[in-house]
């Protein structure tokens, strides 16, 4: 073996080495609750694990999974938003349940996409809900009262997040509407409302059902380029 | 240089490890994939294509160079569908073990591509996939020649540390933000988890409501997952797979995460030494023949004599 390729060798191994370790401590400062180690080398890991390598496995975890929210749409006419414009209310009737059907279809056959195609609009309304993982360790240091900034960060990138997960949606909603508006009054504007139905507190199973409670997330133009599922007019599902 | 530096730098340089535990990973990350392209084609348009709902870049990984580059895939509905196909093909190159590190290059890639695409549609699955793949560039190919104590073994053993490590890594952050959780702290976080429609299955919600069954099931991946990084390497390491595989099933079956358990029992596999593999291997055809020597309908029909 000459000098040269041992060398090159040589450089290859301690390099691998090296990138290992490394790599796997700065893994471990990302996937961490906030402490005082990760706060210091917050850009660093998010510049480098965070961008290229990111992973997220806190899964169903600190708090599982316990409600289940579902996307309601109601297509409105140029005419019914105009009326909502001027301070009326949205109609009440007419709205549809874009998750439900999904969720049901995926309960019977496992081996389909129904999961993931519910999956876009059930990540988005968690978003649009608490804002997401990265704004966990601010809301949480809010909640406890250490320091204003934190509040502050969390309200900022909160309503960043509720705009960019609202637009997304009403693009969900929009491709609902092409899809169903056949015939129909044209839609200029989409709906959207959120139904969250809680699951009944572990002490109350056996006596109390399951409440439901609708929250409105906000009426958005109608985006007539949206591609439609194709999946609603068979299982679209009227409240 | 200390007895145990020097042993980990032969475990290192000698021989390439879990070369079978590595096939298996590579076939249940090619079923993932294919299983994806398959069920999500028909939805392409509507979930990537350039008039879909997604409006994920590659951009903020790769810059506007190459992440624009590969973002102009999705600009038309052919090179949409171009992205599903060329994530099947390198699925199905892992699959058949057919020039696995192309295969992988070739998976990787567009699997990346419609994560970037759309990030709301992935799940833990995907993203330990896609990690997993990036570390299998590095492996040795499947039947690939090699020499020992070469670096190219030292480069591949280098990829197996990576892949158990970040393995570990997942499974004991999960675990320990389940500790965090006072839901999986009281035992009862199994039981809301069955409770929502998109976790679980109307046929379980009435088990999970019994408290024996809800706390087990509550305890028992806790304990599992915060003890895994330590059990395996301990004897109590196969019985730990065993469970993990068990798990994982369940998972499966009832919270509908097919693709997501697809991979976690392909990275439990992958735990395993290639000798327990192949005494694994044995123990499986014992058992078959003790079974069909049992039950003679069990047993291959008989060819007729030839005269």
């Amino acid at each position: 073996m000459t000098r040269w390729r041992k060398f090159t060798e040589t450089a290859v191994k301690v390099g691998s080495l090296t990138w290992l370790v490394v790599h796997f401590t700065m893994t471990m400062l990302f996937v961490m609750p906030a402490n005082p180690v990760k706060l210091v080398v917050e850009p660093v890991v998010n510049a480098t694990i965070g961008t290229f390598f990111g992973q997220n496995w806190s899964l169903f975890a600190p708090n599982p999974v316990d409600v289940d929210q579902a996307l309601l749409v109601r297509c409105l006419t140029q005419r019914e938003a105009d009326a909502i414009a001027t301070q009326q209310d949205i109609p009440t009737d007419d709205w549809h349940d874009l998750s439900t059907p999904l969720w049901t279809r995926f309960q019977q056959n496992r081996f389909s996409a129904y999961d993931r195609l519910v999956r876009p609009q059930s990540t988005a309304i968690r978003r649009y809900v608490n804002g997401g993982p990265d704004t966990w360790d601010y809301k949480r240091l809010c909640d406890e009262g250490k320091g204003e900034d934190a509040c502050e960060t969390y309200e900022t990138m909160l309503e960043q997040i509720r705009e960019g997960s609202g637009g997304f949606l009403a693009k969900i909603g929009s491709a609902f509407c092409s899809e169903v508006q056949v015939g129909k009054e044209p839609t200029s504007h989409v709906a959207l409302r959120l139904r969250q139905s809680a699951a009944v507190p572990w002490t109350k199973r056996h006596t109390e059902e399951s409440e439901v409670s609708d929250y409105d997330i906000g009426v958005y133009p109608y985006d007539a380029g949206v591609v439609p599922l194709g999946l609603y007019q068979v299982t679209g599902k009227r409240s | 240089m200390t007895d145990l530096a020097r042993k980990s730098l032969h475990w290192l340089s000698d021989e390439p490890h879990r070369l079978i535990g590595l096939q298996i990973l590579q076939i249940s990350i090619g079923f993932l994939v294919l299983f994806r392209v398959f069920t999500e084609a028909p939805f392409a348009r509507y979930l990537y294509g350039p008039y879909g709902i997604a409006d994920g870049s590659m951009q903020r990984i790769l810059g506007s160079g190459l992440g624009g580059l590969l973002d102009s895939a999705f600009a038309t509905d052919v090179g949409t569908y171009a992205v599903l196909v060329t994530a099947a093909v390198g699925a199905l190159g892992l699959v058949f073990g057919y020039r696995t590190r192309l295969a992988t290059l070739v998976a990787l890639v567009p699997f990346f591509m419609l994560e970037q695409r759309l990030p709301e549609i992935g799940d833990g699955g995907d993203n330990i996939a896609r990690l997993t793949l990036i570390y299998l560039l590095f492996a040795l190919p499947v039947g690939a020649r090699y020499e020992r104590k070469s670096l190219s073994v030292f480069v591949h053993n280098v990829a197996v540390v990576a892949i158990l490590v970040q393995l570990c890594i997942l499974y004991e952050t999960s675990g320990m933000y389940k500790v965090m959780g006072d839901k999986w702290t009281s035992g009862t976080a199994l039981y809301y988890i069955s409770q929502v429609e998109w976790f679980s299955h109307p046929a379980v919600r009435e088990m999970f409501k019994d408290p024996v069954i809800t706390t087990t099931s509550t305890y028992l991946p806790m304990i599992f997952l915060i003890f895994f990084p330590m059990a395996i390497f301990t004897r109590f390491r196969k019985l730990w797979i065993a469970i993990g595989v068990c798990f994982h099933l369940g998972i499966a079956l009832t919270m509908g995460l097919v693709t997501f358990a697809m991979v976690m029992i392909g990275l439990e596999m992958f735990v395993l030494s290639d000798d327990e593999h192949r005494a694994l291997g044995r123990y499986l055809a014992e058992k078959r023949r003790a079974l069909r020597a049992r039950l003679p309908w069990l047993r291959p029909a008989e060819q007729p004599q030839v005269e």
